[in-house]
């Protein structure tokens, strides 16, 4: 998935125009269509579900479409996010068209609770149909629309593909597991006779009479250490 | 046969003498007169010398056509007369001490030991009965899974106080060892973490000597019992004398040194071993790569050691309860209720289910 092609201009004409975009993020397109895969119509007909999305449930749902991009896919994703300065809470699907990428990067404990890895899965397997068909508007308008339905599900308690009912038969498996275990060694207390197998109590203390500790050699194992803040961030690529 | 009996009677009221644990000395249930072991012991064998003159002295009927060939039947068993009311009495041939169920009468048959080995050893009674029953008490204790009805509806069929036939060991170990043994330590280093292992080779050797180790000789002992209600300890350790024996059963051998000397040898080597293990210290992890041992088997000393036997039976079930008659330390298998040991595994399982499924959905 690494690339080192070098990119087109997106990224500076994209900062450049949101330096005339106002701050406030309601103002804010949430549709960045650089590799121009929508009409206009189309483009506000998704931004009005977008929109509708962070004003409802003040999670942002964001597009950026591309023909190329520099890296990983879900690092570019990543750092276009930061980028675009969106807000804290969010999701946002990149899609590059030269080497038909896509990536969702997901920032924020709201938004990872509705778009936990399950719920991405889900997506995937909704939106990929249309992108492979080049029916982007199509795909891009039921992601809108399925974010929007995520989000409406976690601001319920009942976040989409969250297994709670796996997460409590697990529970009390791990429950009846350990009343075994308390049980077992309870009537383990009702049994004390076993055979003798050491004498220690009939034992002078040992006399030791040679000690050698030699250093032989030394072995190393560096681990790298994964700094990303996986709590609060999530990533998915794939191709279409 | 019946006069290779003796029993001990008061010099002042002819009552049973019994040997009590608290004073050390033979006392009189009757009179209340204690004697010293060595003055009765005296005593009785000025008494078992004119006894046994006076036998050969006396008229007998003819008896010669009865038989003193018992068959298989009698290879394990032996008779004789308690001295006190002369009832006839059978007992099994390793029953050194016993007493005559008709009179109570504490009794040792002395020809019982005769053509066997003589202890070296015995180790006197310190506790009674009274404690052996109280000790099974708070064996039983408060188990949550022993069934309800056991203490109330079981009865201590049979308590007895029995010096067993022990044969003790000494012996000497002389080993090395080898180890495999590794230290580590973790640190970070940029964006890594490090961590280095150091790996040693260890070597130790020595040796350990083992002073009077335990195997009972009592083929009617199970073995784990007698295990279980070790140690005793031998600082109260008498050179062996008969006087003792009043009042409590006695076994003699018949489990023999051989048979008995592989279970010593293993519990020396295997202590010898866990010794050497326990001074590898200071390491993350330690594996045993290699060991040499030599065993310098020692001395067998033949003892006998006081064990309290307590039968009791439940639900058509025996259980077999033993307590060391020096320390106290008891030894036997509960029943468990299972119903109770499946309604709690459920109930737990259940209580803990519900709070953990209550904690995932509502938070």
């Amino acid at each position: 998935m690494m690339k080192r092609r070098i990119p087109t201009l997106f990224v500076l004409v994209l900062l450049m125009a949101l330096l005339v975009v106002p701050v406030c993020a309601r103002n804010a397109p949430y549709v960045y269509d650089e590799a121009e895969l929508l009409t206009q119509a189309e483009r506000e007909r998704i931004e009005e579900t977008c929109e509708a999305c962070e004003a409802q449930y003040q999670c942002g749902v964001y597009i950026v479409t591309m023909s190329d991009y520099v890296g990983d896919a879900e690092d570019a994703a990543e750092e276009i996010y930061y980028d675009l300065d969106l807000d804290g809470n969010g999701i946002l699907l990149l899609l590059s068209m030269y080497d038909r990428d896509y990536a969702f990067c997901v920032q924020g404990e709201k938004a990872n609770e509705a778009f936990n890895d399950k719920g991405l899965d889900l997506l995937e397997e909704k939106i990929v149909p249309y992108l492979k068909a080049d029916d982007f508007s199509g795909g891009l308008q039921v992601y809108a629309d399925t974010c929007k339905e995520y989000l409406k599900s976690a601001a319920e308690g009942d976040p989409v593909g969250e297994n709670k009912w796996g997460a409590v038969g697990l529970a009390v498996a791990i429950s009846f597991a350990v009343s075994l275990i308390v049980c077992l060694i309870l009537r383990a207390g009702m049994k004390n006779v076993h055979s003798k197998t050491q004498a220690a109590a009939y034992a002078d203390r040992l006399n030791l009479t040679r000690r050698i500790d030699l250093y032989t050699h030394t072995t190393q194992v560096r681990t790298k250490i994964e700094t990303k803040d996986r709590s609060n961030s999530n990533s998915r690529s794939g191709k279409f | 046969m019946a006069s290779e009996l003796n029993n001990y009677q008061c010099p002042s009221c002819t009552g049973p003498l019994k040997f009590s644990p608290d004073t050390g000395n033979l006392s009189c249930e009757f009179c209340g007169s204690q004697y010293d072991l060595a003055q009765i012991e005296e005593l009785y064998r000025e008494k078992e010398n004119a006894a046994a003159e006076a036998a050969q002295k006396s008229d007998q009927w003819d008896t010669s056509d009865l038989t003193e060939d018992w068959g298989a039947d009698g290879d394990n068993m032996r008779t004789y007369n308690c001295p006190s009311c002369t009832a006839e009495l059978m007992c099994e041939e390793t029953t050194a001490a016993t007493g005559c169920p008709y009179c109570g009468n504490p009794t040792v048959i002395p020809g019982q030991f005769h053509g066997s080995l003589k202890p070296d050893y015995v180790l006197p009674f310190k506790l009674e009965k009274k404690d052996a029953v109280e000790a099974l008490k708070k064996h039983y204790g408060k188990r949550f899974f022993l069934p309800k009805y056991f203490k109330e509806q079981n009865h201590i069929e049979k308590v007895q106080g029995i010096y067993v036939p022990f044969w003790l060991f000494d012996a000497e170990v002389e080993g090395s060892a080898n180890y495999k043994a590794t230290r580590t330590r973790s640190y970070r280093e940029g964006d890594y973490r490090v961590t280095d292992t150091m790996h040693y080779h260890v070597n130790r050797a020595g040796n350990m000597t083992f002073e009077k180790v335990p195997v009972d000789a009592s083929s009617k002992m199970p073995d784990e019992h007698m295990d279980s209600i070790e140690p005793f300890h031998y600082d109260e350790l008498k050179p062996f004398s008969m006087a003792y024996l009043p009042g409590f059963l006695a076994d003699k051998y018949d489990v023999t040194v051989d048979q008995s000397k592989s279970r010593a040898d293993l519990r020396c080597e295997n202590t010898f071993d866990q010794e050497l293990r326990d001074t590898v210290l200071g390491y993350h992890s330690v594996v045993q790569t290699g060991s040499r041992k030599v065993l310098y088997r020692g001395k067998v000393h033949y003892a006998l050691m006081p064990v309290w036997l307590l039968n009791t039976k439940w639900n058509g079930k025996d259980f077999l309860f033993a307590m060391n008659g020096q320390t106290g330390k008891m030894a036997g298998d509960l029943p468990v209720d299972k119903k109770k040991f499946w309604g709690m595994f459920f109930g737990l399982g259940a209580a803990l289910s519900v709070i953990s499924s209550l904690l995932i959905l509502l938070l």
